[in-house]
């Protein structure tokens, strides 16, 4: 009986011992960069009777990558760029443009230096995109199809509000109207402060109070920020856009930007920075490119309106 | 000597004498001290080899039993073995056996000559099927207090995907494929607390049947499992409590007498966080979840009785954050619940036929509110529920179960926000029968076959037939081998949400109905008088089933539009990606239900793969929840009676021992995870002033994360007085406070990479005491 017990309380131990080792210490995630592949970064839009230009194109890179060593730049020598008119097959090579300043990385983009080449409302243009990274070819295409001609901006309630303003006990918000684009059922505004400093900033918004300090580390994400209506009726008419009091951080001046968005910017925007659940794990944006390719190569019409918050 | 046994009771059953005069035996075993019936207790006669098992009501039948002195003995696990001698002169005889519970339940008492044998209740338990009492589910250690589904999550074949979550990941299937019936009624979201929790109160179950794949004709609507918990009828006989305050909660069960005849058993529990430290703390939410039960049962008639039954817990959650009020801040509520309430009449129409028939109705709804954003959520699920189910037994050899059952679903989902609204709705109904023959065909072999037949009529109709086969062979006297193969359908689906409360959709126009194949083989021995082995390796196919589509923004169409020209969705068109997949595994477990050390060990080896539309480019995965390898070790010690072993002066001294060490160890591979393919420059709009880093991923879950290792330890002492007890404790969950990766964020500061593992649950004590009286 008793070498019963004492198996039992070795079996016990040897278990507890076992599972306390075991149950100790820290998982530890390395980077694998299993699925690395070289890719081309895509980042450009078309619009009705612009220039194309700002098309930039940089290299991805690995997850562990410093990116003070590596830059995004292609080598522009075994890079490659082309825009096609699906509408007659021409094909325009596009050129890079070098800013002045050689540090200003996002200033290095493509161009189509010509005058021949005419963005029309409803066309349909391939990019596409032939370089090298790591030693290695890359192809990557993608087309657009602008959307037709109607959007615009057609009025806001109020061209200044108080930051949360109440009016018979109700919150009040900027209301645009839009006049919509025939076929396009997603519009995106970009809301950009023109008075982003601490001094301006927003103290009493429950999601912002923060030092000076913090402020200078995490302002990017109050200055500049976007808000989107989608599934709006396909045809031409009237729709609203609500843009909310928790969109503004600061007292000044905004500048308001619309967008009609294509189908490759609307899914881009969609999905491109939503890639990581709420539960931690990861899965893929859409991007509408193929081959190697990732990022967006869109069409907009754009439309732009002034507002001011006040205290 | 059971070899012995064995091969006489074979022989005689084969060889068994036809009388022209016999008749039967049956009836109810119940509990001497509460008369609570008892679920699978054994009964037969000694001389004959004949028996039976009690089922789900309690009841047995014994037929063909020819005239003469027989003597009858029941038993069951706990109880002292009931014995006496039955005269049949050829007229059917009704016999109420009634149980002794063992105060000290002693293997002396437990091994005896005429107790079934430990492989007979193997034999008798369904492929792939577990039995849990509140007792062993109490004695796990786990997070605040004792939880049904954390434990459920110890046995082999039984996954969690996080620490936060009591979720259940079965054999590869996801939450929504397991069926959770409370006394015989379906529960949707059987979730407190965002999941941490589950909804039912353990000091309120009787007895919990887990069944992970291969399970018969009488259950469908569900993949993957079905989790049947039946709660206490109530006791009888006198008033019976029980009562627990821990970090968590404070809780109680009573039980009382009504009339000569009936019962009542209620339950409450709430959690009281917000009105201790909740009051002292600023910036956090309040929150705080209540439950209850009230179980009514009604001995009608030797042949009639009646059940009502309700359950009814909601989770409450407001907060105000940024300011005081939702003026100057920002405010939002939440609540949400189940509420059920079910009537069962079980009657005895002849002693070989016997009824349950169910009324049960479900609700779970929830409701959500931002203030300042003029948003609000409002998810509502309905199912009320007609059913029967039916058992025949021919002969001894050969009964029948069958039945009908008929649901009728109301699921609506509105959600307004400035922009758009969500107004979905849709009331299918569900009808299904069933038929099945359990058939011993030869001493060695049984067999049970059964077909479902089952309808949906919603937007359109379906409907499925689905066959369930189980073998069960006695490879040798103390070894059974269990083959159990069928097809499964499921007609509702799941949107899963985090945090906040799933949703449910049916199959209609749009949505496929799912299925799923199981193959299950099963070897069971018993090691000693007391252990128990089970191996089963499983083989389950998936076709069309549906995950959240993470993209679905770009996949939503309108369906029409309102006075402001926003869009209304009014499906879950979209929101679902459809897919197929596989899974297959080996699981070991190793199970002792008697003496000072109780518990098992557990292992599993499982691999799982989904391929889903629009996933990683159509090629196959591992699913977030896959595990390859599984072990669990789940432990009750009771320190005093392995210490006293042997020392007949201790066992007469004490009804129970004092102190109990409760152990529950894991270790499990890492989970499938989606490492970033990469990163890149990107801004968000052409007129963005800056750019963000941004991530790729190209192929899913293709890495795995570190191992997953957890120690709980679980400390009681009990003190037992005349008529209550009381038991002080202490809970550690991870006790060795491993940092176990649920997952990792990646970024780029001030452009070098960086990685940053987030943790599950640290080392984290609770004290608590529970009552008897």
């Amino acid at each position: 009986m008793k070498a019963q017990q004492y198996s039992i309380t070795a079996l016990l131990l040897i278990i507890l011992v076992l599972a306390t080792l075991s149950g100790c210490g820290r998982g530890v995630v390395e980077v694998e960069n299993v699925s690395y592949e070289p890719r081309v970064s895509i980042e450009g839009f078309l619009s009705p009777g612009k220039r194309v230009s700002g098309i930039r194109l940089f290299r991805n890179f690995k997850l562990d990558q410093d990116l003070r060593e590596q830059t995004p730049l292609l080598d522009p020598l075994k890079t490659t760029a082309t825009i096609t008119d699906e509408s007659n097959g021409r094909i325009y090579a596009l050129s890079y443009h070098t800013p002045s300043n050689l540090l200003d990385i996002g200033n290095y983009y493509y161009e189509y230096a010509g005058n021949d080449l005419n963005i029309e409302y409803g066309g349909s243009y391939t990019l596409e995109v032939r370089t090298e990274i790591d030693g290695t070819p890359i192809r990557a295409s993608s087309t657009t199809t602008v959307p037709l001609a109607g959007f615009k901006i057609a009025g806001v309630n109020y061209d200044s509000l108080q930051y949360r303003q109440k009016i018979n006990g109700e919150t009040v918000n900027f209301v645009l109207d839009i006049d919509r684009s025939p076929g396009t059922t997603y519009y995106l505004a970009s809301i950009l402060s023109l008075t982003d400093d601490y001094d301006s900033f927003v103290g009493t918004s429950p999601f912002d109070k923060m030092s000076r300090e913090e402020f200078e580390k995490e302002k990017e994400r109050f200055t500049f920020n976007t808000f989107w209506i989608q599934n709006t009726p396909e045809e031409a008419g009237r729709s609203i856009m609500n843009l909310f009091w928790f969109q503004f951080h600061f007292y000044g001046r905004y500048r308001v930007i619309v967008y009609a968005a294509d189908k490759n910017y609307r899914e881009f925007m969609q999905t491109y920075s939503r890639v990581q659940e709420i539960d931690g794990n990861f899965h893929e944006a859409r991007f509408n490119i193929e081959g190697q390719g990732v990022g967006v190569f869109g069409s907009v019409i754009a439309d732009t309106l002034y507002l001011k918050v006040t205290e | 000597m059971t070899k012995r046994i064995f091969l006489t009771m074979m022989l005689f059953t084969v060889f068994k004498p036809g009388f022209a005069t016999a008749q039967t035996i049956s009836g109810f075993v119940i509990d001497k001290s509460n008369t609570e019936a008892l679920i699978g207790a054994n009964v037969y006669l000694d001389s004959l080899y004949i028996g039976s098992s009690t089922n789900n009501s309690g009841y047995y039948v014994i037929a063909d039993v020819p005239p003469g002195r027989h003597t009858l003995v029941a038993s069951y696990l706990g109880y002292k073995t009931y014995k006496t001698t039955v005269d049949m002169g050829g007229r059917p005889l009704k016999l109420n056996i009634i149980l002794e519970p063992l105060l000290l339940e002693s293997e002396a008492i437990v091994v005896q000559g005429d107790s079934i044998p430990l492989i007979e209740k193997m034999y008798e338990k369904e492929v792939s099927q577990v039995q849990l009492s509140a007792r062993q589910i109490n004695a796990i250690p786990q997070i605040a207090e004792a939880d049904l589904l954390r434990s459920l999550q110890t046995l082999p074949g039984i996954q969690p995907l996080s620490d936060f979550s009591s979720a259940l990941y079965i054999r590869g299937g996801t939450p929504d494929q397991n069926l959770f019936l409370l006394d015989g009624t379906d529960v949707y979201n059987p979730e407190h607390a965002f999941g941490l929790f589950s909804t039912f109160n353990t000091d309120a179950i009787k007895q919990v049947s887990l069944s992970k794949g291969g399970f018969g004709a009488e259950y469908g609507g569900r993949l993957s499992s079905i989790v049947d918990v039946t709660n206490l009828d109530g006791n009888r006989k006198q008033f019976e409590g029980k009562a627990g305050i821990s970090l968590l909660s404070a809780r109680t069960t009573l039980q009382m007498p009504i009339g000569a005849n009936g019962s009542l058993s209620a339950s409450l529990r709430r959690t009281y966080f917000d009105q201790t430290v909740g009051r002292y703390l600023e910036d956090i939410p309040n929150y705080y979840f209540y439950d209850g039960n009230i179980k009514a049962f009604f001995e009608l008639g030797a042949n009639d009785k009646l059940t009502l039954s309700t359950y009814g817990g909601r989770d409450v959650l407001s907060w105000v954050f940024g300011g005081n009020s939702g003026d100057d801040g920002v405010g939002f509520g939440y609540n949400w619940g189940n509420t059920t309430a079910s009537a069962k009449w079980t009657h005895v129409f002849t002693p070989r036929l016997f009824g349950n028939f169910w009324v049960t109705y479900s609700r779970f709804s929830s409701y959500l509110n931002f203030d300042g954003f003029n948003a609000s959520e409002d998810n509502l699920l309905t199912d009320l529920t007609f059913k029967a189910d039916m058992e025949y037994h021919y002969n001894n050899d050969l009964s029948f179960r069958f039945g009908a059952d008929q649901k009728n679903f109301d699921v609506s989902y509105v959600n307004l926000a400035p922009g758009r609204e969500v107004r979905a709705s849709t009331s299918p109904a569900f009808y299904s029968v069933y038929g099945q023959a359990d058939w011993q065909l030869t001493p060695l072999i049984q067999v049970e076959a059964g077909l479902r037949a089952n309808m949906l009529t919603g937007d359109t109709t379906m409907a499925d037939l689905a066959p369930r086969l189980t073998v069960k062979y006695r490879l040798a006297d103390r070894t059974v081998f269990k083959l159990a193969a069928g097809q499964y359908y499921q007609y509702l689906h799941r949107i899963p949400r985090f945090l906040i409360a799933d949703i449910w959709t049916a199959s209609g126009r749009n949505l496929k109905q799912s299925s799923s194949r199981h193959i299950i083989a099963g070897f069971q021995r018993e090691l000693g008088w007391d252990i128990q082995l089970e191996a089963e390796a499983f083989y389950k196919t998936y076709r069309d089933i549906y995950s959240f589509d993470q993209n679905f923004l770009t996949e939503l169409k309108a369906s029409y539009y309102n006075d402001k020209n926003e869009p209304v969705f009014t499906s879950a068109n979209g929101l679902l990606n459809r897919g197929d997949g596989w899974s297959r595994g080996f699981e070991l477990l190793l199970r002792r239900e008697t003496g000072p050390l109780t518990g098992w060990l557990g292992y599993a080896y499982s691999r799982t793969s989904y391929t889903q539309d629009g996933i990683n480019g159509g090629r196959p995965f591992a699913p977030r929840h896959d595990r390859t390898h599984t072990v669990n070790v789940v432990a009750n010690v009771q320190l005093d009676r392995l210490w006293n072993k042997g020392n007949k002066a201790y066992s007469a001294q004490r009804d129970s021992s004092r102190w109990d060490l409760g152990i529950n160890a894991v270790y499990s591979t890492g989970q499938a995870y989606t490492e970033p393919g990469s990163a890149y420059w990107i801004a968000s709009a052409p007129d963005a002033p800056f750019r963000d880093v941004a991530f790729a991923p190209t192929r899913i879950n293709q890495v795995r994360l570190p191992y997953y290792a957890r120690l709980d330890v679980s400390l009681t002492w009990k003190l037992v007085y005349k008529n209550w007890n009381m038991a002080p404790y202490l809970q550690i969950f991870n006790i060795g406070n491993r940092k176990n990766v649920w997952f990792a964020t990646y970024d780029f500061v001030d452009e070098v990479p960086s990685l940053e593992e987030q943790y599950m649950f640290p080392f984290l004590p609770t004290l608590g005491v529970n009552f008897e009286f």
